[in-house]
C-alpha cells in the first residue's frame, strides 16, 4: 500500500542512478516484488522510502555489474550520491509547469524530447531516425533540458512559490 | 573550489544521454567524489531528467490507450516503432499499468475514507484558552493552554482554568474539579467550582450536576457542586432550573439557590466574591507569568554559562526593530548570533516572555554553527500554528553533506531529523490539529558514539532508533524556520516554519533523559513554585 504512495518518489530516484530507461523500469518492477515478498521485514514507523531505495539501489548496482559497457556509476559514486539524495519534491506542479514549457520548444528539439523521453529511444537510435548526427542529438537533448529546467524554475518561481 | 560547471553540466548530460566514454565516466565520477557541490548538481539535473520522463510516460500511456482503442496502423514518428515484439511488450505494460491503477484508486478511496473520519475526530467542541498554575490530577488526561478539547472528562487538581465552547460561553474553572464537557452548550460539573458567562449567541447553555442542571437564559453566573449538593449564583440575567424539584423555575440576577446531598432546596442572596472572576483570574495570571519568568532567567542565567552550550537563542528582544539575534551563550563569538529576516517579534510562552513568529515563506534566522561533533542535542519551544509544506523547518543545514542535520516537522505532523549518511529519524505523529497553536517542547538527541538518534516531546520520551554513521556531526551553514539549499540553482520546494519558536539551544554533547525532561520544566504546565 505505501509502496504506491511512494512509486514517483522511487522512479526519480531509479532513473537517476539508471538512465537506461527500459532497465530502470525493470528494477521498478523489481523493487516492486521484493517489497512486497519482503514487507513482513518493514518496520513500521522508520522510513518507508528510505528502505524501497535502499532495495533499488542494490538492483542498481546489480544490474551495473552485470552489464557489459556499463551506464551506471561506479557503486562507491552511488553509495556518496545517496548519503546526499535531497528529499524528493513534490512533482505534480512542476509536471504541469513542464507541459506548457516543452510547447515553447523548437519544432526540432521538441522532437529529439518526444522521442527520448516518451518513446525511451537512445540518441543513436533518435540520430538514426531524424538522419542528423549523434553529436547533434546530444546537443539539442542538453540545449532543451536546459531551457526546460529554466523556463520550470521561473513558473515556480512566478506562482511565488 | 576548482568545479568547471560548464564542464560538469557536460558530463551529467552525456551521463544521462548514455552517452559517457570510459574517459568521461571516470572524469564525472571524480568530479562527483571529491565536490560536494557537484553531487547536488547532480542531483538538481537526474531529478529533472527524471520529472521528464515521467511527463512523457505520462504522454506515452495516453499513446497506448489510443492504439489499444483504434488499433489501425498510424504514420509520422509516434508510431511505436512497429515491431510486433514491442507492441506486444507494451500491451503488457498497459495490462500491468492498468492492474497498478486500480490498486491505486483502491487505496486512494480507502485512504480518503479514513481521512474524513479523522477530520470527525478532531472537532473539538471548546479551547483551553488560559490557565494559571494548573495542575491536572493524576491519571487523567492533561492540556495546555491552546488545547482544544473534545467532549470528554477534565479532572483539575488545582489552579484556574480559562475554557471557550464553540458556541460562545465562556467558563472559568477553579480545582480541584471534575468536569465532563459533553457538547459545544453542555458541561456536567460533578464537583467544582465555576463562573459561566454566556453570550447571547449561547443562550440555552447547560451546566448538569447529580442535583442540579441550570439553563442559561442569557447571563453570568457561579456554580459549585460538592459531595453531591449543588448551588447557583446568578450575576447578571436569569437561568433556568431544569429540576422539577426546584422551588422556582427561574432565578434573577443577585437570587441563588442550593440543593444539598438529600435533595433539599434552598433560596437565598447570591454571593459573587466566592466566584472566580475575570479581574481576578487576571491578577492571578500575572503573578503566575512573573514568578515563572523569574525561575526561567534563573534557569537561563544556567544555560549561559554551561560550557556545553554551543547556541542559545533565548528570544528576548528588547525592540521590536532587532534584527540580530544574540548568541545567548556566555563569552559567544558573535559570528555565530542570528541575522533575523523577515519575522515578527511576538508574545511568547507568557506574556513578557517573547518569541519569534514566522509566517512568510521567506521568514528565516540565519546562523552558523562551525566545527563538527560525536554527539549534539538540539531543543526548542515551539508553537505550530499549522503545517503547511511536506517538510517544515526548525534547524535546518544548508548543504546536506554527510553528516549534515535537518530537523523539520513533517506535513503529517512527525518530527523528522534528517542525518545525511545516516538516513532519516521520524517519530510518530506529534503535530495533529489539536496541537497547532500550543507550546511544545523539543528535543532530540544524536548520540553518534552512544549509536542513537533519541527523540524527546515535551520531556518525554518519543522515539529511540540505532544510529550508524561514519563521519562526525555538524551543520555549518544553517537556518532556523527556513532552509537555503545553497548550492542549488533552480527554485526549490518551499520549507518554512509556520508558528513562533521560543528558546533554542544546541549542546555540543548528549543530554540524558533527565536533562531534557529539565529542560521541558520551565513549561507549559508551570511546576509548583513554592512561595
Amino acid at each position: 500500500m505505501l509502496f504506491v504512495q511512494h512509486t514517483a518518489a522511487l522512479r526519480g530516484f531509479v532513473h537517476a542512478l539508471m538512465p537506461d530507461f527500459g532497465r530502470a523500469d525493470d528494477i521498478v518492477q523489481e523493487t516492486f516484488l521484493t517489497v512486497t515478498k519482503k514487507a513482513a521485514d518493514f518496520e513500521p514507523g522508520t522510513n518507508f522510502l528510505g528502505w524501497i531505495c535502499t532495495i533499488a539501489r542494490f538492483k542498481v548496482l546489480e544490474a551495473g555489474r552485470r552489464q557489459s559497457k556499463s551506464t551506471t556509476l561506479s557503486p562507491d559514486i552511488i553509495e556518496s550520491l545517496c548519503a546526499c539524495e535531497p528529499e524528493p519534491e513534490a512533482s505534480d506542479e512542476r509536471l504541469r509547469h513542464l507541459g506548457e514549457c516543452l510547447k515553447k520548444l523548437a519544432p526540432q528539439s521538441r522532437q529529439a524530447v518526444e522521442m527520448r523521453y516518451q518513446q525511451a529511444h537512445k540518441p543513436a537510435e533518435i540520430a538514426k531516425r531524424l538522419g542528423w548526427g549523434a553529436e547533434s542529438v546530444y546537443v539539442a537533448l542538453s540545449r532543451a533540458r536546459a531551457m526546460l529546467r529554466e523556463c520550470v524554475a521561473r513558473k515556480l518561481a512566478e506562482e511565488g512559490l | 573550489m576548482s568545479l568547471d560547471a560548464a564542464r560538469l553540466e557536460r558530463l551529467l548530460d552525456r551521463y544521462l544521454d548514455e552517452g559517457l566514454t570510459d574517459a568521461e565516466k571516470t572524469e564525472l565520477e571524480q568530479m562527483l567524489r571529491s565536490e560536494p557541490d557537484a553531487r547536488q548538481m547532480f542531483w538538481q539535473h537526474a531529478r529533472f531528467h527524471a520529472l521528464l520522463r515521467e511527463s512523457g510516460a505520462e504522454g506515452r500511456g495516453r499513446e497506448l490507450a489510443t492504439m489499444a482503442l483504434e488499433p489501425k496502423p498510424r504514420n509520422g514518428w509516434r508510431a511505436m516503432g512497429g515491431s510486433i515484439e514491442a507492441a506486444r511488450r507494451n500491451a503488457a505494460w498497459v495490462v500491468a499499468a492498468a492492474a497498478v491503477l486500480v490498486a491505486i484508486v483502491g487505496i486512494w478511496l480507502v485512504r480518503r475514507q479514513s481521512a474524513s473520519a479523522l477530520d470527525q475526530m478532531t472537532s473539538g467542541v471548546a479551547v483551553l484558552t488560559q490557565s494559571v498554575d494548573l495542575e491536572w490530577a493524576p491519571g487523567g488526561e492533561s492540556y495546555n493552554a491552546g488545547s482544544a478539547l473534545s467532549p470528554g472528562w477534565l479532572r483539575i487538581k488545582s489552579g484556574l482554568a480559562q475554557i471557550e465552547f464553540s458556541d460562545g460561553a465562556r467558563l472559568l474553572v477553579e480545582g480541584p474539579a471534575e468536569l465532563q464537557i459533553i457538547s459545544r452548550g453542555e458541561v456536567f460539573c460533578r464537583g467544582g467550582r465555576l463562573t459561566a458567562q454566556v453570550p447571547q449567541t449561547a443562550r440555552g447553555f447547560k451546566v448538569a450536576s447529580p442535583q442540579m442542571a441550570v439553563v442559561d437564559l442569557g447571563t453570568a453566573f457561579g456554580f459549585e457542586a460538592r459531595d453531591g449538593a449543588a448551588e447557583v449564583d446568578v450575576f447578571e440575567g436569569k437561568v433556568k432550573i431544569a429540576d422539577s424539584g426546584a422551588p422556582v423555575p427561574e432565578l434573577g440576577a443577585g437570587q441563588a439557590m442550593g440543593v444539598d446531598a438529600k435533595g433539599a432546596w434552598r433560596q437565598f442572596a447570591s454571593a459573587v466574591a466566592r466566584f472566580p472572576d475575570a479581574d481576578a483570574f487576571e491578577k492571578k495570571a500575572a503573578s503566575s507569568w512573573e514568578r515563572r519568568h523569574q525561575a526561567w532567567q534563573a534557569a537561563s542565567e544556567v544555560l549561559r554559562h554551561d560550557p556545553s552550550v554551543l547556541l542559545y537563542y533565548t528570544f528576548q528582544n528588547t525592540s521590536s526593530f532587532e534584527r540580530r539575534l544574540p548568541n545567548a551563550v556566555s563569552g559567544a563569538d558573535r559570528a555565530s548570533d542570528g541575522a533575523i529576516v523577515g519575522c515578527r517579534w511576538a508574545e511568547g510562552r507568557w506574556p513578557g516572555k517573547n518569541a519569534l513568529e514566522f509566517k512568510g515563506t521567506g521568514d528565516r534566522v540565519l546562523l552558523e554553527v562551525p566545527g563538527v561533533f560525536d554527539a549534539l542535542t538540539l531543543a526548542a519551544w515551539v508553537r505550530v500554528d499549522s503545517l503547511d509544506h511536506n517538510f517544515n523547518s526548525l534547524l535546518m543545514a544548508d548543504a546536506f553533506d554527510r553528516g549534515g542535520m535537518h530537523w523539520q516537522i513533517t506535513k503529517a505532523g512527525a518530527v523528522k531529523l534528517g542525518l545525511s549518511g545516516a538516513g532519516d529519524f521520524d517519530t510518530g505523529v506529534i503535530f495533529t490539529p489539536e496541537r497547532f497553536g500550543q507550546w511544545v517542547h523539543l528535543a532530540v538527541v544524536i548520540d553518534r558514539t552512544g549509536h542513537s538518534v533519541v527523540h524527546y516531546i515535551d520531556g518525554q520520551l518519543m522515539s529511540t532508533r540505532p544510529l550508524k554513521i561514519e563521519v562526525p556531526l555538524g551543520f555549518g551553514r544553517a537556518e532556523v524556520g527556513n532552509w537555503n539549499p545553497s548550492t542549488r540553482h533552480d527554485r526549490t520546494a518551499i520549507r518554512s516554519f509556520n508558528g513562533r519558536m521560543d528558546e533554542m539551544l544546541v549542546f555540543r554533547r548528549a543530554l540524558n533523559a533527565e536533562e531534557v525532561r529539565g529542560l521541558a520544566r520551565n513549561g507549559p504546565t508551570p511546576q509548583p513554585v513554592s512561595q
